[in-house]
């Protein structure tokens, strides 16, 4: 009975934490503002002014036209949805700028109703004529290193919630997503904090998000016995929940961290890898090895463990399955939103990040086996492997596909994942 | 407040044809997840797949649409089989993912520049579904009142829409009371046991996974004729979401339920926004928060969406109309 | 076919001098040969050889863990074994999926009840009739194909449920019974298949005495009809009161195997098995009864 209380006060508290969001909050660009083409033009990291960019509709009808300002930005309204071509007026680059591309002077791209689409010329040395395939390799492998690490930091809460508690969490994106917009708040809006800073404040507050709707939502209803496809529910509108009211707040477009923007690359051999995308690898290598440490040595880790194999036999061998439970959703949360702060440096912080990465997380966690951190460890490397690597011979838009690929092959020859057990029968 | 252009809004959208597309795709998930236990969390690629076969044969091929629709629904069982054959051996969550997995990536491929020849890429196609509105037989105009009228064109797609829905519906009816689905009913309940019984359970859970995917194909195929043309942002995973939402908004594993729900679905959805756009263009609201919703009902109506799933499963797990005694039993 | 035991009695009698794990059979209609199933290192089936006399109802008893149930997925092929063969009426079934096995006539029931929870008992019944016309999707649709079929089929589910004494619940959600009710309707449902094996898993388990009986009843009634009868069973009253034949496992292995009133006596499974002090654990039994 102080089930159903909590829990009725629980939904109210949700509907007054959104509404006073509504009533505080302060608006940033929206959905539907109005359809329109915007970018940042930055040369070296630097911003680069006064620079003209013109938009042309279907036909050729002059648009609009734009000049960089001092923070390089950018922005030309559209008069409606369609399909436009934009060109940058390479005559009005400082000395010595030229574009990355030179093919990539004019862009058609299509605008739907209400978005604001950002546009991307991107200036620097012309791209030396196409690296040699073993180059391209390299670099892909590196890059797949770096996703592999990600997506399974990632991936881990998703899996151990699965295995402690049958729970298909749809929400984890959500928390990746909150972790690196936490941290861009942190960082690049209003405080201006340095990103390692913001990021570890981030991490604190999604991880106590990720403890807060266990402990306040998820646990009162296990308690009711709700079914398996109730909870999936559950996630799926918490999700939809979480993700729009991050795009009330943050808007469509995509930010960027203030601080090691852009970087020089160091060079090992055939490797290529900016300093920050080096500290991003090992400090994800070092989480990893110690979440492993964690679960193989601490007392904790090891009740994971126990719980995650069975949860009946835990139960009934004297560990306090619920509070296991409470500490997996905190350091999944956690670890969740320290992936989404490393992609967010990496490439963006956007509203969507972390849905996107969800399909990758998913397929990681499916590949490395349900319900194991190990499995998500190892899916996660190898659907960043997988993914990267195929770049090399394929369009990178589609690299997705491999991981559905690779996914769908380990399944038929290994259903229960490569790490998974299987269920018994009888 | 102007409750007469709240409600025709409502009205328009709960009958419209999206409600009937809604309708069809949660037809499609009933069977699937309602009566075969499986749960699809693709359903959206299936609708994308069936709208694209058809755009792509008239639009790009230059065929009839008479073909294309075929083909769009031959693309939905060729997918079903794809997607069953190696996951619908495994465990129900496994097949889950990987159905979520699997239409996001396709249309993430469909819009792909290396597919821009045949999809249109970011672009979509046009202008497709000219034979469909050559045989509209309807006068021009508007029909209706108020906010709540259909232009003639739209009039006729839901005729053609809401009949499907119909068909569709008592398709799946006889399906169920026959004894082919008294075995798929009885796989939802329990897989092994049906194995025991010497009935190859991933040949019927395949059959149940191709017609509860045509007929969101089907769903897919309305979509491009209303819109007389196709886009990939209409297929995000959310489309999947949406029509979930609807099928538990009405109930499953009922004949109604999925009807019902998509038209309470739209019916709410864009009672929201339409009231939300009331309220800020009526100046009620102080500047701030009405700058806030301005141009934001979308977002708004979504995150009410995730509360009201949420509170639903807390409260009434069993859907709005479902009994509560058969929740209980399995699941 | 008699249902008497039909164990020849000079085998017997050498079974009872060296009671060596999988003796040979009059007539068996299953025999499994070196059947190897390992768990990460723990071998949870290891068995060289083993018969069940057709005709016979055939007990297995062992402690828990010691492999029963794993044996039963194996030879119904609900799981594949690292190695071995088994043979049902001489016809090999290794890599045959768990349908095509029960359609030859071996069919089984699960530890835990599998009741079709929201499907009425008898559509639970009538789910399980062979090859029925209306079961294939290209004739769901065409009613008056499939309409005597399923008259006949209802009919003779409705006999079924007259005999296991459910016939008043015919209508009802097959989850609204009770636990024992449950097993009850799940052998009826394995009769309904048409079986020539039937292996039921722990049929007792967690039934009240009353309905114990009564499925005993029920067991020697079907192997009177001719049906072979495999059954795990921790009651040793119940072992002792039906059984013709009992195989003892543990640890994966078949310690020994004989008739009733041999197999209690052996050392060896009084050990593994019914423990040390036998008095105590019979007059448990008693006391329950
Ligand atoms: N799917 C499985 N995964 C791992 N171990 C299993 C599995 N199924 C059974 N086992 C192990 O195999 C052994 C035999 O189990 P089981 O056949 O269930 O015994 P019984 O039915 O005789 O009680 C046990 O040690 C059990 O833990
Ligand atoms: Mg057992």
């Amino acid at each position: 009975m102080s089930n159903a209380r909590s829990l009725r006060s629980v939904v109210a508290l949700v509907a007054v934490a959104v509404l006073s969001l509504f009533l505080f909050g302060s608006a940033q660009a929206q959905d539907g503002e109005g359809e329109a083409f915007s970018g940042t033009l930055r040369f070296g990291g630097e911003p680069v002014e006064g620079v003209r960019i013109s938009v042309v509709g279907a036909n050729g009808e002059a648009v609009g036209e734009a000049v960089t300002g001092a923070d390089g930005r950018w922005r030309i309204e559209l008069p409606g949805p369609g399909t436009y071509r934009a060109t940058i007026d390479t005559d009005t680059l400082p000395e010595g700028v030229t574009l990355r591309d030179p093919e990539r002077q004019t862009l058609e791209v299509t605008v739907t109703a209400g978005r604001s689409r950002p546009l991307i010329f991107a200036l620097g040395e012309p791209v030396s004529r196409g690296p040699n395939v073993g180059e391209k390799l390299a670099q892909a492998v590196l890059n797949g290193v770096k996703f592999g690490l990600i997506i399974a930091m990632c991936a881990i809460g998703l899996s151990l919630i699965f295995g402690l508690t049958g729970l298909i969490n749809f929400a984890h994106g959500e928390l990746v997503t909150l972790g690196a917009i936490l941290a861009w708040y942190f960082n690049a809006d209003t405080f201006g904090a340095p990103l390692i800073l913001a990021g570890v404040l981030a991490v604190v507050v999604a991880g106590a998000a990720g403890g807060g709707v266990e402990f306040s939502l998820l646990r009162p209803l296990r308690a009711r016995r709700l079914g398996m496809f109730q909870f999936m529910v559950v996630t799926i509108g918490l999700s939809l929940l979480a993700r729009h009211v991050m795009l009330l707040f943050f808007g469509p477009d995509r930010e960027r961290y203030i601080d090691y923007a852009l970087q020089a690359e160091w060079t090992f051999g055939p490797f290529a890898v900016t300093p920050r995308d080096f500290t991003i690898m090992a400090l994800s290598a070092v989480i990893l090895i110690g979440v492993a440490v964690f679960l193989q040595r601490a007392r904790t880790g090891k009740a994971i463990r126990a719980v995650a194999d069975n949860p009946e036999l835990a139960e009934s061998s004297g560990i306090d399955v619920d509070r296991v439970v409470l500490v997996v959703w905190v350091a999944g949360a956690a670890l969740a939103a320290v992936g989404g702060v490393f992609f967010g440096s990496v490439e963006a912080v956007d509203w969507l990040m972390g849905f996107r990465l969800l399909l990758l997380m998913f397929a990681a966690v499916v590949l490395g086996g349900l319900g194991t951190a190990y499995g998500a460890m190892v899916g996660g490397l190898l659907i960043g492997l997988v993914t990267e690597v195929s770049t090399v011979w394929a369009s990178p838009e589609i690299k997705a596909v491999f991981a559905l690929g690779v996914l769908v092959l380990a399944l038929l020859v290994r259903p229960q994942g490569i790490l998974g057990q299987r269920e018994r029968i009888g | 407040m102007d409750f007469d252009i709240i409600f025709g809004n409502a009205a328009r959208a709960g009958l419209g044809p999206q409600a009937a597309i809604f309708a069809l795709a949660a037809i499609g998930l009933n069977l699937h997840f309602g009566y075969a236990g499986l749960l699809n969390f693709g359903q959206v690629g299936f609708m994308m797949l069936g709208a694209y076969g058809t755009a792509i044969v008239v639009a790009t091929w230059g065929g009839s649409l008479w073909l294309g629709i075929p083909f769009g629904l031959g693309l939905c069982v060729a997918f079903a089989l794809a997607l069953g054959i190696p996951t619908l051996r495994l465990r129900s969550d496994y097949f889950a993912i990987t159905t979520i997995a699997a239409a996001e990536i396709l249309r993430l491929l469909i819009r792909s520049s290396p597919a821009t020849d045949i999809t249109g890429g970011p672009f979509g196609l046009q202008a497709i579904a000219n034979s469909f509105f050559d045989l509209n037989f309807l006068p021009d105009g508007r029909f209706g009142w108020g906010t709540f009228s259909y232009s003639s064109n739209q009039l006729w797609v839901m005729i053609v829409a809401w009949i499907l829905v119909v068909l569709c519906s008592a398709l799946v009816l006889a399906l169920i009371r026959s004894p082919w689905g008294r075995v798929v009913r009885a796989i939802r309940e329990d897989e092994d046991a049906v194995l025991s019984l010497g009935k190859n359970t991933v040949a019927y859970k395949l059959q149940a996974l191709v017609i509860g995917g045509v007929i969101g194909g089907l769903a897919g195929v309305i979509d491009a004729l209303q819109q007389s043309g196709v886009g990939s942002e209409n297929f995000e995973p959310q489309v999947t979401f949406f029509a979930w939402a609807a099928l538990i908004l009405g109930g499953l594993a009922t004949t109604v339920g999925p009807v019902v729900g998509a038209v309470l679905f739209w019916f709410l959805r864009e009672g929201v926004e339409s009231f939300i756009r009331e309220l800020s263009e009526q100046g009620w609201l102080p500047n701030a928060l009405a700058d806030f919703l301005d141009g934001a009902e979308g977002a708004i109506s979504i995150v009410l969406m995730g509360i009201g799933l949420v509170a639903l499963m807390a409260l009434r797990p069993q859907g709005i109309f479902g009994r509560r005694r058969s929740l209980h039993l399995g699941t | 076919m008699s249902g008497a035991t039909t164990i020849r009695p000079e085998l017997t009698q050498a079974a009872l001098e060296a009671a060596p794990p999988g003796r040979l059979k009059d007539d068996p209609i299953l025999i499994t040969f070196g059947m190897l199933k390992t768990f990460g290192g723990i071998r949870a089936v290891d068995i060289d050889h083993l018969e069940i006399e057709r005709g016979t109802i055939t007990a297995i008893i062992g402690p828990n863990g010691a492999g029963k149930t794993t044996l039963f997925n194996l030879l119904t092929g609900f799981d594949r074994p690292d190695r071995g063969s088994w043979r049902l009426d001489g016809r090999l079934l290794g890599g045959l999926p768990p349908h095509r096995i029960a359609r030859l006539g071996m069919v089984r029931t699960f530890q835990l009840t599998k009741s079709l929870s929201r499907l009425t008992v008898l559509e639970n019944m009538a789910v399980a009739a062979q090859t029925q016309r209306g079961e294939r999707l290209e004739r769901a649709l065409l009613r008056w194909l499939w309409q005597p079929e399923e008259a006949r089929v209802r009919e003779r589910a409705q006999a079924l449920l007259e005999r296991f004494g459910l016939a008043h619940m015919a209508g009802d959600q097959a989850g609204t019974l009770s636990g024992g009710q449950r097993k009850l309707l799940e052998m009826a449902r394995a009769l309904m298949a048409d079986p020539t094996l039937v292996m039921l898993d722990e049929p007792t388990a967690g039934v009240n005495p009353a309905l114990t009986e009564s499925l005993l009843e029920h067991i020697r009634d079907l192997n009177a009809e001719g049906v072979t009868i495999v059954f795990v069973e921790h009651n040793m009253d119940v072992v002792m009161d039906i059984s013709d034949w009992v195989v003892v496992m543990a640890q994966g292995r078949i310690l020994t195997e004989g008739p009733p009133q041999e197999v209690v006596a052996n050392e060896e499974v009084i050990d593994a098995y019914l423990g040390r002090p036998r008095d105590t654990a019979d007059g448990e039994e008693e006391g329950d009864a």
